[in-house]
């Protein structure tokens, strides 16, 4: 018996001092954050051996600064998430991230297991898949449905025209406005406004062509788009600035999001949420209706750093959680976004979600929800888009083809 | 004594309201980190205060990985490490560049007025990198180190030190005072308002200082909590009370000690115009 | 004597050699690697690569380093009339004011010590669309004003909360300079008769010239390291007129890792800081003597 505490005391020891310490940081999200601090310690607890520690990346602006800063400090994390495709090009040009396809068989296998195998060729950069993807999710619009049927609709618009009609019975300026058309000032919202309407338009075409590094918006359904913009901004239809929480407290009827509001809202504005509809993004007027409309998706992954001191044990990990689709079950209670799995819809452990009408709305756009291009300089493309393309037509800065033909060749600059 | 005139008076009022205009904003925001939530863009005065903000930082937020309490702490230690070292060493190389005449006191002192000339940001990418090559990245020795000593401190006490007569030294001298004793207990109580300049300079740079932790402090259990604020602020935006008691508390002891080393303040206004 | 001599120069040399000991490290190091950074291409990671002046010749084919200047230019345009016409009036003022004074310079002290990030972040609420002054403007006029979000009235808000933050401070220097006149320079003036308004123009304002001088160039020196109001409030939006040389500076090193473009960026920052203060003084600066 002696014996045997004197090995559990040396296992103890031999243990704490031989784990692996890797450290893993999320998304500042805090409900992912919630997920993941969970998940790593039930693993914490189940293998001693290597340790995790989690935290969050430090973003004082963007995820994508804060990593990139922690890398010229030497200081990345061994693992992390929240890296969209175009991040994770430009973290393996700099050579910061591990390809995942170096563990052979055993990523094939997860691959497999968690049903990826389509989605996985999407990521591949230079031959090779660096990241592991954990969710995509669709952008959809929600319309404020107490508000239109006071108006007389019984569904959301569907067309820019009908945007214009319903906001000549609704817009008052200064006071309130049909919807948000452009989502913030940060280089990531033009995922959720331009590129959004761009592929709703253009049924989910390439805004940039990646193989010749080209720009390629600014053909009709590019044109279609920036002249709705201009015209929303022109004609008081939107504002500059709608407040906070503008939605819930009905100075707009209608606004882009993402899954990662659900759970939030329905916390925090439970006498909005049942009244809300869930929509596509408008279309031209010539869309066909019968045609169904595209969105942008809006994924993230997660991928294992350089300078990891255990790569295999990193790796371990990973397998770990993304191989028990029990995980997946705790991934949408908590964040409600649709993991990147192909078997949503059909696999039976996820059918409890889909009476949520919020989730399910999301899930059943996955397939018509187009990724980003996958280019290395997506942040500054779309600083450039930003500067070039959206302020000028918020702020009335000339005819909407000549900035949209501006914003093409200074995007063309960058991408040369 | 000249006759209180209507147009004096009207002069008085307008320049207290505008003082009051200037105060506002702290008054806000002061005021609006005790209101609940919900108030804070609708009331100046609120139905009610409210701690929960307050807890929230110090009690709540640890939880959530966002250590207010101790990023204060982290901010306190590091201001007043930097603060009490500058003060001291500044005061040693200003009585050596001030009184005691040699080439090399001639030669550091000329160097100081040259590198006075290059601004403090040129250096920032270049320090960065020093900092990772000597391992200190995510450390409080990359918030203190590079600051341990200052040379427009060193400057401003060897400015003040000359206007004291060398009588003074000689007599300290004769009754066998050491030099350490000379410039701590002779020379600076004679130079405590360029003492109390060059302190509340130092405390509130090191205090507010943003930039560079941003740079080299990616760990929150060490962010100043400057940092720690702007990443709450970006993260938490939704979290206004907080945030807002949150600035209140990065405000307050820069506040406190302007308050309590004002008077030394404004004496020293006229020395930066030598 | 001469034992007393040399250990005092003992002494001196000892604490010289630890300061200048720190500041080969943290000063002098880093100025070597600056210039080093300067001619060559690096990206964090490998050795640096000599490239000559590529790196400064790149500045003049870079757009955005052009708004950025140009930026800075706007910038200068706002803050310095701003703080100069605003602390001359406030100091004017409390040198007329007979109670209340320590009460007023407190409270425009007070800003002073503001945290940057602090009060960043209460301004950006403050002036927000649905913040006091926003609803102050609506209740009066029926409209509101996108203080941070129209380009041209970024700058300017962001020189207004700069000029709230420093016109005590720079306000007490004027006013030093206005307490160091004689008042007999004054009281001779009026016996020749000369208006308030012919003495302000052609007595006070010269001689306030160093006072007024050194403001000047601490708005300079102020206006080219502006980091953090920018930072937390616009990021650097809209249409990237708030984007300084310092934001520009830290986006090129960590944004896009280009540390070696990032320290050209500096640089040519500094010296074109520099540069503006020499022409000012060159211009503006008078000898001033009291006789």
């Amino acid at each position: 018996m002696r014996r045997f505490w004197i090995f559990t005391l040396m296992l103890v020891v031999v243990v704490t001092f031989a784990a692996t310490k890797l450290v893993f940081w999320t998304a500042p999200n805090p409900l992912q954050e919630e997920f993941w601090k969970e998940v790593i310690s039930e693993w914490n607890r189940l293998r001693p051996d290597i340790q995790i520690e989690v935290s969050v990346i430090p973003a004082a602006a963007s995820s994508e600064e804060a990593i990139l800063t922690a890398i010229a400090a030497g200081t990345a994390p061994d693992i992390s998430e929240n890296i969209f495709s175009g991040f994770a090009a430009q973290l393996a040009e700099i050579g910061a991230i591990y390809p995942l396809d170096n563990f052979k068989e055993d990523f094939w296998k997860l691959v497999e297991t968690r049903k990826m195998r389509n989605i996985v060729e999407g990521w591949k950069v230079k031959g090779h898949y660096y990241v592991l993807p954990i969710y995509s999710n669709p952008m959809l619009f929600w319309w404020r449905g107490d508000l239109l049927k006071q108006l007389g609709y019984d569904r959301p618009p569907r067309t820019y025209s009908e945007i214009y009609e319903l906001s000549s019975k609704f817009t008052k300026p200064n006071e309130r406005y049909v919807m948000q058309v452009i989502a913030g000032r940060n280089w990531w919202d033009r995922w959720f406004d331009f590129i959004t309407y761009y592929y709703a338009a253009s049924g989910g075409k390439a805004y940039i062509d990646a193989e010749k590094r080209k720009a390629v918006f600014n053909n009709e359904y590019g044109l279609k788009v920036t002249e709705f913009i201009y015209k929303m901004f022109k004609e008081n239809h939107t504002a500059v600035e709608l407040g906070t929480n503008p939605f819930y407290f009905g100075t707009i009827l209608g606004k882009i999001t993402g899954p990662w509001e659900i759970n939030w809202a329905k916390e925090t504005f439970p006498e909005v949420m049942p009244h809300v509809w869930l929509a596509p993004p408008p279309v031209p007027d010539d869309y066909p209706a019968d045609l169904p409309v595209y969105t942008f998706a809006d994924t993230k992954g997660l991928v294992i750093y350089e300078n990891c001191k255990d790569k295999k044990a990193a790796f371990e990990f990973i397998s770990w959680v993304f191989s028990n689709v029990e995980h997946d079950v705790l991934w949408i209670e908590k964040t409600r976004m649709p993991p990147a799995r192909e078997d949503l819809v059909t696999n039976p452990a996820f059918a409890k979600f889909m009476e949520d009408r919020f989730f399910k709305a999301y899930a059943e756009a996955v397939p018509y929800a187009v990724p980003p291009a996958l280019i290395d300089k997506t942040i500054d493309v779309q600083l450039s888009m930003t500067t070039h393309l959206i302020e000028p037509l918020m702020h009335l800065k000339g005819e909407p083809k000549d900035i949209l033909n501006n914003a093409v060749k200074e995007v063309n600059k960058i991408l040369f | 004594m000249k006759r209180f005139r209507i147009a004096d008076l009207i002069f008085h009022v307008i320049m207290v309201l505008l003082a009051f205009v200037w105060i506002y904003p702290y008054l806000w925001l002061f005021i609006s980190s005790f209101k609940p939530a919900k108030e804070i863009f609708t009331t100046f005065i609120p139905s009610r205060f409210t701690l929960e903000h307050y807890e929230f930082i110090f009690f709540m937020s640890g939880r959530l990985g966002r250590p207010f309490a101790r990023a204060l702490l982290n901010s306190i230690f590091v201001a007043s490490t930097v603060t009490f070292s500058v003060v001291m060493t500044s005061a040693f190389v200003g009585f050596v560049l001030a009184k005691i005449r040699f080439l090399l006191a001639r030669t550091v002192l000329n160097f100081i007025l040259y590198q006075m000339l290059f601004p403090g940001f040129m250096f920032l990418i270049p320090l960065f990198m020093l900092i990772r090559a000597l391992g200190l990245m995510n450390s409080y020795s990359a918030l203190i180190l590079p600051g341990l000593m200052s040379s427009w401190g060193a400057f401003m006490f060897a400015q003040s030190f000359k206007t004291i007569p060398d009588d003074y030294i000689d007599a300290a001298k004769l009754d066998g005072a050491s030099r350490f004793w000379i410039v701590l207990r002779l020379m600076l109580p004679l130079t405590r308002s360029t003492a109390s300049i060059v302190g509340l300079f130092t405390f509130i740079g090191a205090w507010d200082n943003f930039l560079w932790p941003l740079m080299v402090i990616k760990d929150y259990n060490k962010m100043p909590l400057a940092v720690l604020l702007a990443t709450f602020n970006h993260e938490y935006a939704g979290y206004v009370g907080p945030i807002f008691a949150g600035a209140v508390l990065q405000t307050i002891p820069m506040v406190l000690i302007f308050l309590l080393l004002r008077k030394y303040f404004l004496q020293g206004i006229s020395l930066s115009l030598r | 004597m001469a034992s007393l001599k040399s250990r005092e120069k003992r002494f001196g040399f000892g604490i010289l050699a630890a300061y200048l000991t720190h500041t080969a490290i943290f000063w002098g190091y880093p100025f070597v690697w600056m210039v080093m950074l300067a001619f060559s291409r690096w990206r964090f990671v490998g050795k640096p690569s000599f490239v000559g002046l590529a790196n400064f010749l790149r500045i003049f084919q870079d757009s955005n380093f052009i708004r950025v200047a140009l930026n800075t230019l706007n910038f200068l345009a706002y803050l310095i009339p701003m703080l100069l016409l605003s602390s001359l009036l406030f100091a004017i003022a409390l040198s007329k004011m007979r109670y209340f004074k320590t009460f007023v310079v407190m409270s425009f002290l007070v800003a002073n010590v503001s945290s940057g990030v602090a009060y960043s972040i209460m301004f950006a609420n403050l002036f927000a669309v649905n913040g006091p002054v926003n609803r102050f403007v609506y209740s009066l006029f029926g409209f509101t004003i996108p203080w941070f979000n129209h380009p041209q009235l970024a700058i300017f808000s962001i020189c207004l909360i700069v000029t709230w933050k420093f016109i005590g401070y720079y306000g007490m220097i004027i006013y030093a300079g206005l307490q160091a006149i004689p008042t007999s320079v004054f009281e001779a003036a009026r016996m020749d008769g000369a208006s308030n308004w012919k003495i302000f123009w052609t007595i006070t304002l010269p001689l306030l010239n160093p006072s007024l001088i050194t403001v000047t160039v601490f708005a300079t020196t102020l206006t080219f390291g502006i980091f953090t109001e920018p930072y937390m409030i616009t990021g650097g939006g809209p249409m990237m007129r708030t984007t300084t040389f310092l934001i520009y500076m830290y986006d090129t090193a960590f944004r896009r890792i280009n540390p070696s473009y990032a320290t050209v960026v500096a640089i040519v920052a500094a010296a074109m800081s520099f540069s503006l203060v020499m022409i000012i003084r060159r211009i503006f600066e008078r000898e001033v003597a009291f006789v």
